[in-house]
């Protein structure tokens, strides 16, 4: 102990004059936020950053100078000749860099306390140390970035190429986690703050047991560069062989089990326009929140086949440019379907139009989405919407074509919105609308505007898929009214027995899917234009209509079933009971 | 201390540098008490083979017994009983003379203060006087003084005199080596200078094509066909070339 204690002091020795540039450099840093900052507390949130960025540049700094400097000089050789191991002389130099950021973190940490002290009170001490949010993640960060830095100090002989290796294979390991978040979310995990820390701290102690190999391994052989190289190489090539082979397992099993996956959730779905063929958006859910939002997929079952086809991974179903319904999928536009990158979400890998032609589904490329136009924008209106002169408040402006009839709708960004504040109707010169909180009826022929509602609930507002009616949430029931002339098309239903929602599908009647706050109690189906509804026989997350054929319903297990027009079972297209 | 054991025994070692054989299936063995030179061209595998030696450096095949360890396995209690000095010993330029002695010392259990300075005081080492500033000679010094002053039962000396003035050889060969072989313990070293050779060994081992060729008693080798005794003629004959004697 003593012997590797005097080996430590030699590191610590050796490294003195960077400990104290870097040591002065976090002061003049520090001194230069508090010139710059007009209070101590405007002060504590850039110290707090500084003061984090500058450790890790150290860590990198100095890890990436721990060997290659010695390697280079022979000085290494010369103390490795004296009868120390290979693990002695790798842990002295570990222990040096793990002192040395330790102390360059606390003396600035300790500056920065006592100057908020001075200026601020003790109490500013707090508002400071509260700045480090998560000590664990900027511990484990240090980790990697030092054991990345001691790896690369073994490859080559000059401190600045290992500090630009070291860069590189840093954005090498930000691209692995990447692809990590993304092979989770095909296998359904999810990986939180705490789990990442500790996979991080992890990989920091693989990658400096591999560095001891290495240098052990090529501490007592000729060519010892290139010794420690092939090690290091072989290391790295085993671990991405793993991961390589775990993320191709992962989209293996989502190809081969996906559908059946247990964690996997089906959204919701839209039908051709012969009910052959059904497209859905899978997704996989988690017990916890987690962002960003998990990838999701598009797939397409054959209703007479009961086989689902995987359309795009990841993928989206191509949503209206408003109120959120999805694009229906017609004879003249087909379905559309965006197909993103793998490895970014938000970047668009390919635009697809499925059509169905002559009873097979036939899938093609388009340079850019079609959309339709939206009933809930009638011809008959023109419109502008911005920001009004008062504080957080908006404004529609709603003109009737070739009238000088208009009117205006002020109020929060939603409530003066198309489709979830006002809803025009198809009738030109009608409209529901949201006045604080009453629904009323404006007839823009007339100047007084009639009162259909009190009481409305937030969120209170979903037209149908054609905008001829309208749901409608007070704080105790839910109201269907027209929006032709605001008259209630069904007696209301109590909020606390039922959700009302439409159904998609047939763009032309008005159905509803009434689903229980029971779950001993069935979901119930509701056609308002044919004034006749059926039960269900279990509570459903959604259904679709398939146009003659029926419905496609999903089960609280996400089974997806086949029932026809009275609902009854036709076939069982997905069955996830027994996952 | 000594005990009756041959100090040095190398059996079939075979090291290769990339496609280049350094030491091919070498045999040697160091008589106890002797002093040896090993002798070979440049880059015939001398340094290579102390490195063997000490264990500083693995063999691809073939074993090294050094005082009875295996050098490849055992390194680390080896080199803690055996002084070695390399060709080149490269220390932080912070450093004073007396600091590297420290530091060494923490890692050698029998290292005595007294003879280092004994020794400094024999090779007139200034230990205040900092690494830097430290001639090639003044450098070797040092690393014969950290090789001694932990009483080794073997000598490992490569090249180890080159950069020594005359007068300091003379005073280390008398001093310590002499010293070393009343002892019975045994040195093995590597020069080129015949000089030092004759003044200090008793035994000649050449190195050639990666093996040891001639181990000899140095009489035997250096006796000259007129009667005499002429090394420098002798190596020659083995076309090997010497360094200016000094």
């Amino acid at each position: 102990m003593k012997a590797w204690l005097a080996l430590l002091a030699h590191e610590l020795r050796n490294s003195r004059s960077s400990l104290l540039a870097a040591a002065f450099l976090q002061l003049l840093i520090l001194w230069l936020v508090h010139r710059w900052a007009n209070t101590s507390a405007e002060a504590t949130r850039p110290a707090a950053i500084a003061i984090e960025v500058l450790t890790s540049l150290w860590t990198l700094h100095l890890a990436a100078d721990s060997f290659a400097g010695d390697l280079a000089s022979g000085r290494l050789g010369s103390r490795a000749l004296l009868p120390i191991s290979a693990g002695h002389l790798w842990s002295a130099k570990l222990a040096c860099l793990a002192l040395s950021i330790a102390m360059l973190a606390g003396f600035a940490i300790a500056c920065e306390c006592g100057v908020q002290a001075w200026l601020g009170g003790t109490s500013a001490i707090g508002s400071f140390l509260i700045e480090f949010q998560s000590i664990s993640a900027w511990i484990m960060r240090l980790a990697l970035i030092a054991a990345v830095g001691m790896l690369s100090s073994l490859l080559v002989t000059n401190a600045l190429t290992a500090l630009l290796l070291s860069g590189l294979s840093l954005l090498l390991l930000w691209g692995l986690q990447r692809a990590l978040v993304d092979a989770g979310d095909l296998v359904g995990k999810r990986w939180d703050r705490a789990e990442w820390t500790g996979f991080g701290l992890v990989v920091a102690a693989a990658l400096l047991a591999l560095g001891l190999w290495a240098f052990a391994r090529g501490q007592r052989r000729l060519g010892a560069a290139s010794v420690r190289g092939r090690t290091v190489l072989i290391g790295v090539l085993l671990a991405m062989t793993a991961l390589g082979g775990s993320a191709a397992a992962a989209a293996w099993r989502y190809g081969a089990y996906g559908l059946h996956d247990r964690n996997l959730q089906s959204l919701a779905a839209i039908a051709s326009p012969d009910g052959r063929f059904f497209a859905f958006e899978t997704q996989f859910s988690f017990s916890h929140d987690s962002s960003p939002a998990p990838l999701s997929s598009v797939w397409v079952m054959d209703v007479e086949r009961a086989k689902a086809r995987l359309i795009a991974w990841p993928g989206r179903l191509l949503p209206n440019d408003f109120g959120g319904f999805l694009e229906p999928w017609s004879n003249e536009r087909g379905l559309q379907v965006t197909k993103y990158e793998l490895y970014d979400r938000f970047e668009v890998d390919e635009r697809l139009r499925l059509d169905v032609e002559d009873g097979e589904l036939r899938e093609r490329s388009v340079l850019e989405p079609e959309h339709a136009t939206s009933p809930h924008l009638p011809d008959w209106a023109q419109w502008t919407h911005g920001k009004s002169a008062e504080p957080d408040s908006f404004v529609l402006r709603v003109r009737w074509k070739g009238t000088e009839l208009e009117r205006v709708f002020r109020g929060d960004w939603r409530s003066s919105s198309l489709v979830r504040g006002v809803v025009l109707s198809p009738t030109p010169g009608r409209a529901l609308a949201r006045r604080d909180r009453r629904l009323v009826l404006v007839d823009f022929e007339r100047e007084q505007e009639q009162v259909l509602i009190e009481a409305l609930a937030e969120h209170s507002l979903l037209p149908s898929p054609d905008a001829r009616a309208v749901l409608v949430r007070t704080e105790t029931h839910t109201h269907v009214l027209s929006t032709v002339d605001g008259s209630p098309l069904h007696a209301p239903w109590s909020r606390e027995e039922w959700t009302a929602e439409w159904i998609h599908g047939d763009e032309v009647s008005h159905e509803l899917l009434l689903r229980p706050h029971r779950t001993t109690m069935p979901s119930r189906v509701v056609d308002l234009e044919q004034a006749r509804e059926f039960e269900l026989w279990v509570s459903c997350g959604y259904v679709t209509r398939l146009a003659d054929r029926g419905y496609v319903l999903c089960d609280e297990h996400d089974s997806l079933i086949w029932i026809d027009r009275d609902g009854e079972p036709v076939k069982t297209l997905l069955d996830r009971s027994r996952r | 201390m000594s005990t009756n054991r041959i100090p040095v025994v190398a059996r079939g070692v075979c090291v290769s540098f990339g496609k280049r054989r350094v030491l091919d299936r070498l045999d040697f063995e160091l008589q106890r008490g002797s002093v040896t030179a090993l002798v070979g061209d440049n880059a015939a595998g001398k340094s290579t083979l102390l490195r063997v030696l000490v264990g500083a450096l693995v063999a691809d095949s073939g074993t090294a017994s050094v005082l009875g360890l295996d050098s490849a396995r055992d390194g680390l209690r080896l080199r803690a009983k055996l002084g070695y000095v390399p060709d080149r010993l490269e220390l932080p330029n912070w450093m004073r003379v007396e600091d590297w002695l420290r530091f060494a010392a923490r890692f050698y259990p029998t290292w005595s203060a007294a003879e280092q300075q004994r020794l400094c005081t024999l090779l007139e080492l200034e230990t205040r006087a900092p690494v830097k500033e430290l001639s090639k000679g003044n450098r070797a010094k040092l690393g014969l003084i950290a090789a001694l002053a932990h009483s080794p039962e073997l000598l490992l000396l490569d090249e180890a005199f080159s950069g020594l003035d005359a007068g300091t050889r003379q005073r280390f060969s008398a001093a310590v080596i002499d010293h070393l072989r009343e002892e019975n313990r045994s040195v093995l070293l590597v020069s080129h200078s015949t000089a030092d050779i004759e003044r200090v060994c008793d035994r000649v081992a050449i190195l050639q094509g990666g093996r040891i060729v001639k181990d000899e008693d140095i009489e035997t080798l250096a006796r000259s066909p007129r009667g005499g005794l002429d090394l420098d003629a002798a190596l020659r004959r083995e076309h090997l070339p010497q360094e200016v004697s000094v």
